[in-house]
């Protein structure tokens, strides 16, 4: 009677493991999820950004290479560690990567030799991208659009159009080029290995804890309040990872199939997170403007549109890409490293052709460039009330389009 | 089981899979079974959300050497 009773708990246990850990958890759940960490940044003075970390990551290489002093990239950079959004894409891959052990899903994956020359491509245009719109998927869109910013809407309309432009293109490709298609050598795992996945990647979560919790209790401020960053981006990359969140096929998917199930799950974050953030902004907990680009709406459109292709071709957004990467796609690590690499190169041209320098003559409360200035809904028709009745409208409108397509299928492409 | 036509989608990672076996399908017959092999982990819920867009029937799902491998039969 004992014994049985013994076996039953353990089962109980093992039960919830797999539920938490093994089995794929609603999108929903995930989106939701998102949200309560982004808020949680935002309470804690801070936001949640990509592309300034990936851009970083392309200046290094671009300094490492030598180009630094053309393109007018400065000489002296934080450390990959201190530099904020860096750390946050680090740990975000980290938690990626754990949650694709404990599952047992991590595995190198190689692809088809031409989806490398689609990673080149797709990560490019993903710089460009962003360097035109000031952000990427969270924060030339995602971010503004929480921040009651046009900007984010606005790189909704390119985004949506790249989407379905990219697609075609995509699809084109498929049609007409046959060079590259054979599949790859698969790298095998062997069992024994793959049996220690578990505990791997709770080896991982407690080493990025032990990190965090070192960095609180140090005496270096810088990384006291760093070390929210490690728990936050760690913690997104295990939502992403769990719940295969994805921007890019949110955009995407009504297109391909005509499913809208990821869609709709980023329109309820987007409408949980919009009022929550209102309130932040409304009790002055932050300054929204720290998180809006001066890109209305030039650059978030242009921007919006070159980094909706790219990111079809890419295979993921910006944190879609780096949580794949978590899990072992060599294709996005490629991407990645293009995306860091023209986005650095994109934004210094940018500069470079005074399209994104900061206008001084300006005297307003927001920033002005010749790409567009810092749209903040609140502040240009001067309600909230009526700020959050047009977000509301505009996700009804969204959802009202994906889901009309997900039963007609008239807006899909193949 | 027995199938009709056969597509490896080993080493290609979202949106891919889905894509191509949406592609394969459309130029089958009704009633024909499709096998797909896939290393993405991803295709696991992908395939069913599809299939239930699609109308399409997923007939099994099982696991060879390390891979997923799913027998479609087109609607």
């Amino acid at each position: 009677m004992n014994a049985r009773k013994k076996a039953d708990w353990v089962a109980g246990f093992q039960l919830d493991y797999k539920t938490l850990f093994v089995k794929k958890w609603s999108s929903y759940m995930g989106a939701l999820l998102l949200v309560m960490v982004v808020l949680a940044l935002m309470i804690s003075g801070m936001f949640w950004g990509v592309f300034g970390g990936v851009k970083f990551w392309g200046d290094s290489f671009n300094n490492l290479i030598g180009l630094g002093p053309i393109l007018g990239i400065p000489k002296e950079l934080e450390s990959w560690g201190l530099h904020r959004m860096s750390l946050m894409n680090m740990t975000l891959v980290l938690g990626a990567f754990c949650a694709a052990l404990l599952s047992k899903e991590f595995a190198i994956n190689l692809t088809p030799k031409i989806e490398y020359v689609w990673a080149m491509l797709g990560g490019s245009l993903m710089g460009i991208g962003a360097a035109l719109a000031g952000g990427c998927t969270t924060g030339g869109f995602f971010n503004p659009v929480l921040h009651a910013s046009p900007a984010g809407w606005t790189m909704w309309v390119g985004l949506v159009a790249g989407a379905a432009l990219g697609f075609k293109l995509l699809l084109w490709t498929m049609e007409n080029i046959d060079w590259g298609s054979a599949a790859p050598p698969t790298i095998a795992i062997p069992d024994s290995l793959k049996n220690r996945f578990p505990l791997l990647g709770l080896m991982v979560a407690v080493a990025c804890l032990v990190w965090a919790v070192q960095w609180i209790g140090s005496d270096n401020k810088q990384l006291v309040t760093r070390a929210v960053l490690i728990l936050a981006g760690f913690a997104i990359g295990f939502i992403f990872h769990r719940s295969r969140l994805c921007f890019a096929r949110a955009f995407r998917e009504p297109f391909v199939t005509g499913e809208g199930e990821m869609t709709k799950a980023l329109i309820l974050a987007l409408a949980v997170g919009i009022p929550l953030a209102a309130l932040l902004f409304q009790k002055k907990v932050i300054d929204p403007y720290v998180a809006i680009p001066a890109t209305f709406w030039i650059g978030s459109l242009l921007g919006g549109l070159i980094f909706g292709i790219g990111m079809v071709f890419a295979g993921g957004c910006a944190s879609g890409s780096l949580w794949r990467m978590g899990e072992g796609h060599v294709k996005l690590w490629v991407a990645m490293f293009f995306f860091a690499w023209m986005g650095s190169t994109a934004s210094a041209m940018l500069k470079k052709l005074n399209l994104s320098v900061i206008d001084e003559t300006n005297l307003e409360i927001y920033e002005r460039t010749n790409l567009g200035f810092q749209a903040y809904w609140p502040d240009m028709i001067g309600s909230w009330g009526w700020t959050l009745s047009l977000c509301a409208l505009l996700l009804l409108l969204w959802y009202g389009l994906v889901r009309y397509n997900e039963s007609t299928e008239k807006f899909t492409l193949m | 089981m027995e199938f009709d036509k056969e597509f490896d989608a080993s080493g290609l990672s979202c949106p891919l899979p889905i894509v191509k076996t949406k592609k394969t399908l459309a130029g089958m017959t009704p009633g024909q079974v499709l096998r797909v092999i896939s290393t993405d982990p991803g295709s696991v819920s992908d395939m069913p959300s599809f299939m239930e867009q699609s109308g399409d029937t997923l007939l099994e799902h099982v696991k060879e050497n390390g891979k997923f491998v799913f027998y479609i039969k087109k609607a």
